[in-house]
């Protein structure tokens, strides 16, 4: 057992998996107008279990750091594939974003044009044939007659192999401090550039195992971390805890991903009421990336 | 890199259709000289007409064309890749058919200008002649990529027939400016005469002057075009001033209502 700010840290590791992830900049008005339109269009994807995509929103952008000056946020969206991201795309840009007032949307990663994929080339149509397209510096942008101007899309997103399924076990004493100190790893996690949490507040309250008696199910809960069935199953929970709370991470890239577990440990041992962290995993059987706890204190203890 | 000097003008036109870049690169001075242009209907060397030397003194850029090249016809024509600069005025078809490259004219250009051309980029520092990137009589398109940007003014026929990339003009331009537009962006600053857009399918017509439409354009309504903060961004970046209407919003006639009406005349409207 490791030990970080007191707290006893499991040497276990997280087991993450690729998915394809795309980046979008969604611009409006104002902060709150962008804001409406990215929780739309993340909401109900919390995990691909039940859900077309898992998304979130990365950061929000001044107004500066938009390509059309105008205030927005960057949202990250995760799915298995290429073609299941498209299509959980077009369906969300156009239901969420296109809908909301004032707002525009941009692509926010490289170009390959072997990965890419269409968005505003397949939202075009229902401009009905009166739509636009204005070919910039190689990029494309489909405007579209909208009743308050004009939707404004680009024509094609990049797509990266991208890392999904991070994650944290916070293990405490009670449900008020288990809940601050996820609340507390959650805000730190989403500092980091290139991640999010795509659960309800970034946290996952059911934590799910794979599997279950009913034939039909996927998963099911994950009984091993269940307080109330300490006893009755092989329970992980050591003495004193009655409460567990998981962080989902999902990052465009691995080194992301670690980070921003290790700004989720730091910021949840600071909490009283934490007894340990752990972490979730297949045995390393089915996930290609695996993130050491041990080797994240490890290194940042020696500053890297 | 290499400085072409003309030596003996001549009131025959000289054509230097082919003199690009990326056909002298990898010569000798000699070996360029010994290349041919048209003047009138025979083919002579380059040599006969110009003085060419090697030279250094514009970094990146390939050909320099010095002495009176107002009657020198196609300089830059078919590039697609390079640099060339032109100390003085150029005669007709410069930059025409080019897919790439840049092409810097000094002074005044001729007719012709970057027709149908594909790519690339051209920045007179003077005026412009009639037909800036449209098509050829007979052809059906015009300036189909790349930007033209024109520090003075321009003639009749700017952007005929165009099928995309952007022009821009800053004081402004003659008659029948992208008459039969297909596509395209023209930014018209300083000034438009009659026949603007006239019989133009689709495109954008941006200007900082109210137009004197035909009459088969209709006025639309005031708004905010999302897509102009990024072309201001592009306008910018080529270091003109960016009008401040740009970023307002706009006055937008809708036109030709002969042609389909998806075209758009974008009035500026400070």
């Amino acid at each position: 057992m490791l030990q970080l700010n007191g707290v006893e840290v499991e040497d276990t590791f997280a087991e993450a998996f690729g998915m394809t992830a795309a980046r979008l900049v969604v611009t409006a008005e104002t902060p709150g107008w962008a804001r409406e339109a990215a929780v739309a269009a993340t909401g109900y994807a919390a995990s691909v279990i039940g859900c077309d995509a898992e998304a979130g929103i990365e950061q929000e952008l001044p107004a500066s750091d938009t390509p059309d000056g105008r205030p927005g946020v960057t949202l990250l969206f995760f799915a298995f594939s290429r073609d299941a991201l498209q299509k959980a795309l077009i369906n969300r840009v156009a239901q969420c974003i296109l809908t909301c007032p004032t707002t525009s949307c941009f692509n926010a990663l490289p170009i390959d044009p072997a990965r890419s994929i269409r968005i505003g080339g397949n939202l075009r149509f229902f401009g009905d044939g009166w739509q636009i397209s204005k070919l910039l510096d190689d990029r494309r942008f489909w405007r579209i007659p909208v009743m308050d101007g004009e939707f404004l899309c680009e024509d094609v997103f990049g797509t990266v192999k991208a890392v999904a399924g991070g994650n944290l076990l916070i293990l405490a004493e009670t449900q008020t401090s288990g809940l601050r100190a996820a609340e507390a790893a959650v805000a730190a996690a989403r500092h980091v550039p290139g991640v999010i949490l795509p659960f309800p507040g970034g946290v996952v309250r059911s934590g799910s195992k794979v599997g279950s008696k009913y034939k039909a199910l996927k998963a099911s809960t994950n009984d091993a971390y269940c307080p109330t069935l300490r006893g009755a199953v092989a329970s992980e929970l050591p003495d004193g805890v009655n409460a567990v709370y998981e962080l989902v991470i999902d990052g465009l890239d691995l080194a992301a991903v670690e980070r921003a577990t290790w700004e989720a440990m730091l910021a949840a041992t600071k909490n009283p009421g934490v007894r340990r962290l752990t972490a979730g995993n297949y045995g390393g059987k089915l996930g290609p990336f695996h993130i050491h706890l041990r080797a994240l204190i490890e290194s940042r203890a020696e500053g890297g | 890199m290499f400085k072409l000097t003309l030596h003996t003008p001549s009131p025959i036109p000289l054509d230097l259709d082919g003199i690009t870049p990326q056909r002298v690169a990898g010569l000798s001075a000699i070996e360029v000289a010994k290349l041919t242009v048209l003047h009138g209907n025979r083919t002579e060397p380059l040599g006969e007409f110009f003085h060419v030397v090697s030279s250094s003194k514009l970094p990146g850029v390939n050909l320099h064309f010095a002495g009176d090249t107002r009657n020198v016809k196609g300089i830059g024509a078919r590039m697609t890749e390079g640099s060339i600069y032109v100390e003085n005025d150029v005669g007709m078809h410069a930059g025409a058919i080019m897919t790439g490259g840049r092409l810097i004219i000094d002074n005044v250009a001729g007719d012709w200008l970057g027709a149908e051309m594909k790519g690339g980029y051209i920045e007179v520092r003077g005026e412009a002649g009639n037909q800036v990137g449209a098509a050829y009589r007979g052809s059906r398109r015009g300036m189909t990529g790349g930007t033209i940007l024109l520090r003075g003014s321009a003639g009749d026929e700017l952007g005929l027939l165009m099928r995309r990339g952007l022009i821009i003009v800053e004081r402004g331009c003659g008659e029948f400016a992208c008459a039969s537009m297909i596509a395209g962006t023209v930014v018209l600053l300083g000034g438009v005469q009659e026949g603007l857009g006239a019989g133009m399918k689709r495109g954008t017509i941006i200007t900082n002057h109210e137009p004197s439409l035909p009459p088969s354009f209709r006025f639309a309504c005031e708004y905010r075009p999302s897509f102009l903060p990024l072309l201001s961004a592009k306008v910018q970046q080529l270091g003109i001033d960016v009008p401040k209407g740009m970023v307002e919003p706009v006055r937008c006639y809708r036109g030709d209502l002969l042609a389909g009406a998806r075209g758009e005349v974008l009035v500026l409207l400070q």
